[in-house]
């Protein structure tokens, strides 16, 4: 056993072959990503069956630069973690199926992770802690949920999106507005150059901890097929407006619920600018600490996937090593 | 002992033997979710009291075949061989049904599997080799693939008619992993390279 215990975290859920070298502090020893952006560009967004094709070629390399970067041998891991969902089946696959293998061969255990848990400890990556109790908004392509943590693994959840979540609207607003995949940083961009004059709604404000961006991202179109049409700029800006003022509007009154000593924002999305600032306001008026994972961090990575298999062992957590597309956050 | 890990899943039904000097020692074959391929390994090692390091090279079915079944022997092939730092080699479906069929009949094999979309693919296994594969329309692949005279059949068309012929049905219909241990086939060269399943758009459905 190497002196430094180090998990391998391998994750494959969507179009990012990621993985890296995790110690139980959060340490990142070395991080990789296969990027499948140019694979999908054409497509408007992720195809399933490229994406694991892709996982297939670039997943080895990826293992290999890491382990190589670390210098670290195969036989020395303390543990390989690999998502096991929730995710496309196909590219959920290529990682298990390497994942065991690579645990097989080198006599190293293997622990499935819930991709979704993962995100939540990203933002206890690099040294930066949650204070608990937590408030958490997970946002991504995939998911918007807002859950209350008691600690690391301890999680309830408050509400989920019943439709799409933000990240898929953004991307489904910026494919309207003409805007390269992924939508969201150019969907930031352009929002920052105009103003927020187009009215949509803000679905679900009022009521309770639900969200929906479906009708919003209908309002969208609607929008884009009046005459005249609105700048492309404004219908951006006032977009992005109509998400924030949900999230935050959630987030404010679940931490005037009930108080808790941070809000945790994590996911794709947490990468937006202006959910950042947002964020930072709102905590700063109601006196609760903000936490954010790094930004290199805040998408899919496997440096999240190998931090939170350390929950796993600490609470002797072993779902089995099998893809599951659909998992919920609060499964192990 | 040094073993060959041979390793099919070109179908739901997914197959793993171990063998050594061109005999299967150890064999099995699982469906739904019992088809996981690092138990059916450890299963194969403890029965034959071995541990990995005895496997001197690895095996796969690469197709033509379910995509993602095939991702799934490729993905754990390629990782072990990774691991242990042992060659992988591919072999086709078509070579794996087609040698069996040979076998049982002396004749010249048309292969043939279902694929996406109501298409198929075909190939023809001459007793040694695959010497033709396309992908398409059944009834426009047939016949470029089928040479003259009496011809069998194998894979997922049973009772296969096409262009006013009929063929030989030999009986076999599924590749199995055990082929790629004791089915008499053309050697690989040795490679440290990964696999990869063919798709639809593989070179070898068009040269």
């Amino acid at each position: 056993m190497t002196e430094r215990a180090l998990i391998l975290g391998i994750e494959t859920s969507c179009d990012d072959t990621a993985a890296a070298l995790v110690d139980r502090e959060g340490t990142v020893h070395a991080a990789a990503t296969a990027s499948q952006l140019d694979i999908h560009a054409t497509h408007g967004g992720v195809y399933p069956e490229l994406a694991s094709r892709a996982h297939l070629q670039t997943i080895l390399p990826v293992i290999d630069q890491v382990l190589r970067e670390a210098k670290v041998a195969g036989p020395d891991l303390h543990t390989i973690a690999v998502t096991r969902g929730p995710g496309l089946i196909g590219s959920l696959l290529v990682g298990v199926n390497t994942a065991t293998a690579l645990g097989l061969a080198w006599g190293v255990p293997t622990v499935g992770v819930n991709h979704l848990r993962g995100h939540l400890r990203s933002a206890e990556l690099e040294g930066r802690r949650i204070a608990y109790p937590a408030l958490v908004l997970l946002v991504s392509g995939g998911h918007t949920v807002l859950a209350r943590m008691a600690g690391p693994g301890d999680i309830a959840v408050l509400g989920a999106s019943r439709d799409d979540s933000v990240g898929e609207a953004f991307d489904k607003v910026g494919r309207m507005l003409g805007l390269p995949f992924p939508g969201g940083p150019h969907v930031d961009r352009l929002a920052a150059t105009g103003a927020a004059t187009v009215a949509l709604p803000r679905p679900l404000l009022h009521e309770g901890y639900e969200f929906s961006f479906s009708g919003l991202k209908s309002a969208v179109a609607r929008s884009l097929n009046q005459s005249p049409a609105p700048a492309p700029a404004d219908l951006a800006a006032s977009f992005v407006a109509a998400c924030l003022d949900v999230l935050i509007g959630k987030c404010r009154r679940a931490l005037l619920a009930e108080p808790v000593a941070s809000l945790v924002i994590v996911g794709g999305v947490a990468a937006s600018p202006p959910l950042r600032l947002a964020a930072e306001a709102l905590c700063a008026e109601l006196g609760v600490a903000l936490c954010v994972p790094p930004q290199r961090w805040a998408t899919d990575n496997a440096a999240m996937i190998a931090l939170a298999a350390w929950d796993y062992l600490d609470r002797g957590q072993a779902p089995p090593v099998t893809a599951q597309a659909r998992l919920p956050l609060t499964s192990w | 002992m040094r073993l060959r890990l041979a390793i099919e899943t070109s179908a739901s039904r997914y197959g793993l033997a171990l063998g050594e000097a061109c005999s299967v020692l150890f064999e099995c074959a699982e469906e739904g979710e019992r088809r996981d391929l690092s138990t059916m390994l450890r299963t194969g090692l403890n029965a034959l009291g071995a541990a990995p390091a005895v496997i001197a090279d690895i095996a796969v079915d690469i197709g033509p075949g379910s995509l993602g079944s095939l991702r799934d022997g490729a993905a754990f092939a390629n990782g072990l061989a990774y691991a242990l730092k042992r060659p992988v080699f591919g072999f086709l479906s078509f070579e794996l049904i087609g040698a069996v069929a040979h076998r049982a009949t002396g004749l010249p094999v048309l292969c043939t599997r279902r694929a996406n979309e109501g298409l198929a693919y075909a190939g023809l296994f001459d007793g040694r080799r695959v010497s033709v594969m396309r992908h398409g329309r059944l009834e426009d692949i047939v016949p470029p693939v089928a040479p003259e005279g009496r011809v069998a059949v194998a894979g997922s068309f049973r009772d296969l008619s096409c262009a006013g012929r009929t063929f030989h049905w030999s009986g076999v219909e599924a590749p199995e992993a055990r082929t790629m241990i004791d089915g008499d086939l053309a050697e690989r060269p040795a490679s440290d390279a990964p696999v990869f399943p063919l798709t639809e758009t593989s070179a070898v459905f068009r040269d």
